[in-house]
C-alpha cells in the first residue's frame, strides 16, 4: 500500500493539491493508520487555541444531554428487544418441544395409536349395547311382573262375582 | 495521565461529570481535527458533538493505547464520513454543478477562520517560493503533478538518482522552514 508522505499531509492541509489527489488522500487517511498518525501529528496548538474560540459555551452540556439521551432510547430498544426475545423465546420453546416429540416418535406412535382407539371406541359401542340390552331386559320383566299381577286381580275380581 | 486514566475509568462505569472533564480537556483538539475536513462552523460543530457521543459509547472497548490520537482517529474518520454522506446525498440529488454544491456546503461562513486558513497557506507557498530553484521545482513537479523520478529527470536532464537526493533534500527543508514559519504565524 502506498502512504502519504509529511508533505503530502502538509500540501492536504493547506488545500494546496487537487480535488482529486485530496479525495483520493481522504479516501487512504479513512483506513491508514501510519497516515492517520502523520496527519494527527499536523493539527498544532495554535489550530486548537483557534478552535476553542469557536466552540459555543453550551457545547459540554449538549455533548451530556446527548449522551443522555442515547442512553434513555438504548434502554427503550432494550424494552423492545426483551418483549422480542421473549416472544421468540416462547416461539423456540414450542419449537422445541415439537422437535422433541417428532424425534421421540410420539406423532409416529399417535398415528399407529388411532387404529386402536377407534377399535377400543368400537368396543365401548358394544358395552352400551349390552347395557341396553340389559335394561329392555329389566323393562321387560318388569311389565311381565305388573301384567301377572294384574291377571291374578282380574281373576280375584272374576271368583268374586261368582 | 493519572487523572485522565481516572476519567475514563469513570466515564465507562456512566458517570456523565467524568465524561464532561474529558470533553473539557479535548474539545478543542477535535475540533480544530474537524475544521480541516468541514469549514462551516455549525456542521463541524455537529459533527463534534456526534464524535464525542461515539468516544463515550467506545470507550468500553478502548484498550490503553493513547488517547489522545484514539479520539483523533475517530475525528477524523467521523469528518470524512461527513464527507462521503454530503457528497452522496448531492449527487442523488443531481441538481447542477454537484461540486459547486459541495463546496458551497463546506464554505465557511465565518471570515475569520477564511483569513486564518489563507494566511496559513500564504506562509506555506512563500516557504515553498523561498526554497531554491532546484528544490522548489522537484517539490512542485512530484507534488502538484505527480510526476515519476524517471520524468523528471529526464525533464531535468539528470540522472533519476539526483532527483531522489534533491527531493530527500527538499522535503527536510521544507519541513524545517515551516516548523519556522508556524511558529510565527
Amino acid at each position: 500500500m502506498k502512504h502519504y508522505d509529511y508533505i503530502e499531509w502538509l500540501f492536504y492541509k493547506n488545500s494546496m493539491l487537487s480535488q482529486e489527489k485530496s479525495e483520493e488522500m481522504e479516501r487512504h487517511l479513512y483506513g491508514c493508520n501510519t497516515c492517520m498518525e502523520i496527519f494527527l501529528s499536523l493539527i498544532d496548538g495554535k489550530e486548537e487555541q483557534n478552535a476553542g474560540e469557536i466552540i459555543s459555551d453550551d457545547f459540554i452540556s449538549n455533548v451530556i444531554s446527548d449522551i443522555s439521551k442515547g442512553k434513555q432510547e438504548k434502554s427503550k430498544i432494550k424494552h423492545t428487544k426483551k418483549a422480542f426475545y421473549y416472544q421468540f423465546g416462547y416461539y423456540a420453546a414450542v419449537a422445541s418441544v415439537t422437535i422433541i416429540l417428532t424425534l421421540g416418535g410420539f406423532y409416529v406412535n399417535l398415528v399407529d395409536a388411532v387404529p386402536r382407539i377407534s377399535a377400543s371406541i368400537e368396543l365401548t359401542e358394544n358395552n352400551s349395547n349390552r347395557i341396553s340390552d340389559f335394561s329392555n331386559k329389566i323393562v321387560d320383566s318388569a311389565s311381565s311382573f305388573l301384567l301377572s299381577i294384574e291377571n291374578t286381580e282380574n281373576n280375584w275380581r272374576e271368583n268374586d262375582e261368582r | 495521565m493519572e487523572r485522565e486514566s481516572l476519567l475514563i475509568k469513570e466515564s465507562i462505569k456512566g458517570d456523565e461529570k467524568a465524561f464532561a472533564g474529558i470533553v473539557n480537556n479535548y474539545k478543542n483538539y477535535i475540533f480544530a481535527i474537524i475544521l480541516n475536513f468541514i469549514k462551516d462552523y455549525g456542521e463541524a460543530e455537529n459533527v463534534a458533538q456526534e464524535v464525542f457521543f461515539q468516544i463515550y459509547t467506545s470507550l468500553p472497548n478502548y484498550n490503553n493505547e493513547n488517547f489522545k490520537a484514539w479520539i483523533g482517529k475517530i475525528a477524523a474518520n467521523k469528518s470524512i464520513d461527513w464527507i462521503r454522506k454530503k457528497k452522496a446525498k448531492y449527487r442523488e440529488e443531481a441538481v447542477g454543478n454537484t461540486v459547486d454544491l459541495i463546496d458551497g456546503t463546506m464554505m465557511d461562513n465565518n471570515p475569520e477562520t477564511l483569513i486564518v486558513q489563507k494566511e496559513r497557506k500564504e506562509a506555506l507557498s512563500n516557504v515553498l517560493n523561498d526554497m531554491p530553484e532546484i528544490y522548489k521545482v522537484v517539490i512542485e513537479k512530484f507534488y502538484f503533478h505527480d510526476k515519476s523520478y524517471e520524468i523528471i529527470a529526464q525533464e531535468e536532464d539528470v540522472p533519476v538518482k539526483t532527483i531522489a537526493s534533491r527531493l530527500y533534500r527538499a522535503k527536510i527543508i521544507l519541513k524545517e522552514k515551516w516548523r519556522e514559519e508556524n511558529e510565527t504565524l
